[in-house]
């Protein structure tokens, strides 16, 4: 065997299979380098095993036993992160179907939609039979909605993702000054009938028909409630269809 | 048996000597308090995965390596490994191995990059075979070996640099 210092040292710790230890015993024999490797590192092992540790803190063994109290097994680290995670997720579930949260949702897409230069529609045209078939293509049957109210004729849609993470029917009206959104609202919505509110300065209404709520958001009152007359009869036939 | 009364006859008597491994690995007496205290803190909790019979030290080790990890991984950046240096030793020498002669060793040990420092200390102060240290720091038991002997060899240099 030629010299091997990695194999010495596994022969000095009695780390070595007997074949191996056979093998360097042998080498150690008529090796003076590898003899003089293996006492030296006897006697290193030696010093170490017998350095004085540092003194324990005082009172580490009463935290040790306090902290365990503290955050006993049977409610470990991950737990206590469940508790705010559980309420988080509660809050969120609760805010998907709280109206007056749905509505700031809703008019949050509305500004945002109509900040852009050109609008960001999916599908373009002021023909409702139009922007329904491109829908139902998509998977989402609609209501058979206006082309025109008041001054506010249809212009495209799309679908446009929401807080709640689903993404709703956006349809888009406009006129030369104004703007009103239509959307169908995916997730259930805790309200009556109706619910009427502001947010971000837009007046928003959310119906309610059957399972199905759709919400409208404009900037003026008044056309947001002309909608709401023109929808209601629509809405009703489609509730029962 | 139940988990308490098995913690503190067959874990905590231990507690000294993990907390000598974990100064000389981290370099200071608060960190290595940290440490062992999680350490500890797991070892409760992960009891039932203990086995009887089986060494409790190189299992206590197992997990503080592991608690180590996690904390690299928080901090997200490497400990300071100590460099050789003729500045002194940044771990403070427990002060009975200044009274006893034992403070060329100590600043040797310190010196050492961490990888080997952490195996001489798993082997030669805590007494663990080769695979008990494999499986504490999860690589094979010939890497071990090798950072046993370049360890040991970093030391002897630097003692007998010292002596001459």
């Amino acid at each position: 065997m030629s010299c091997d210092p990695e194999r010495v040292t596994g022969f000095v710790d009695g780390e070595l299979d007997a074949q191996a230890r056979a093998a360097v015993a042998a080498h150690l024999e008529t090796c003076p380098a590898c003899r003089a490797q293996a006492e030296a590192e006897r006697a290193l092992r030696a010093r170490l095993r017998s350095l004085p540790g540092p003194e324990l803190p005082a009172g580490l063994e009463v935290r040790v036993l306090e902290a365990k109290r503290l955050r006993p097994s049977g409610f470990p680290a991950a737990a206590r992160w469940a508790l705010p995670l559980a309420a988080v997720l509660l809050l969120g579930v609760w805010l998907r179907g709280y109206a007056p949260f749905v509505a700031w949702d809703l008019a949050r897409d509305h500004d945002k939609c109509f900040s852009r230069r050109p609008l960001p529609a999916k599908v373009w045209s002021g023909e409702p039979a139009v922007v329904a078939d491109w829908f139902r293509e998509h998977g989402t049957q609609l209501p058979s909605l206006p082309a025109q109210v008041g001054e506010l004729t249809l212009v495209g849609a799309r679908y446009c993702p929401l807080a709640s993470l689903a993404s709703a029917p956006h349809l888009y009206y406009a006129s030369a000054g104004s703007h009103v959104s239509v959307f169908v609202v995916p997730q259930g919505v805790r309200l009556d009938d109706r619910h009427v509110s502001h947010a971000r300065g837009d007046s928003v209404r959310l119906l309610r028909l059957e399972g199905e709520v759709v919400g409208i958001v404009g900037e003026r009152e008044a056309e947001v409630q002309a909608f709401e007359t023109a929808l209601r009869p629509v809405l009703a036939a489609w509730a029962s269809r | 048996m139940d988990r308490d009364q098995r913690f503190e006859e067959e874990i905590l008597p231990h507690l000294r000597s993990l907390f000598g491994a974990a100064y000389r690995m981290t370099g200071n007496a608060y960190d290595a308090e940290d440490l062992v205290q999680e350490t500890f803190l797991r070892a409760h909790r992960a009891l039932d995965r203990f086995e009887a019979g089986t060494n409790a030290r190189a299992w206590l080790h197992t997990i503080l390596q592991r608690v180590r990890t996690d904390a690299f991984r928080r901090k997200k950046r490497r400990p300071e490994t100590v460099e050789l240096t003729g500045e002194g030793p940044a771990i403070r020498p427990a002060q009975d191995a200044l009274a006893s002669g034992h403070e060329d060793l100590e600043r040797a040990l310190a010196a050492l990059p961490e990888n080997f420092r952490t195996a001489v200390v798993l082997r030669d102060l805590q007494e663990l075979s080769y695979a008990e240290i494999a499986a504490a720091l999860s690589v094979p038991v010939g890497t071990v070996m090798s950072r046993i002997h370049r360890g040991r060899a970093l030391l002897r240099e630097a003692l007998a640099g010292r002596t001459s």
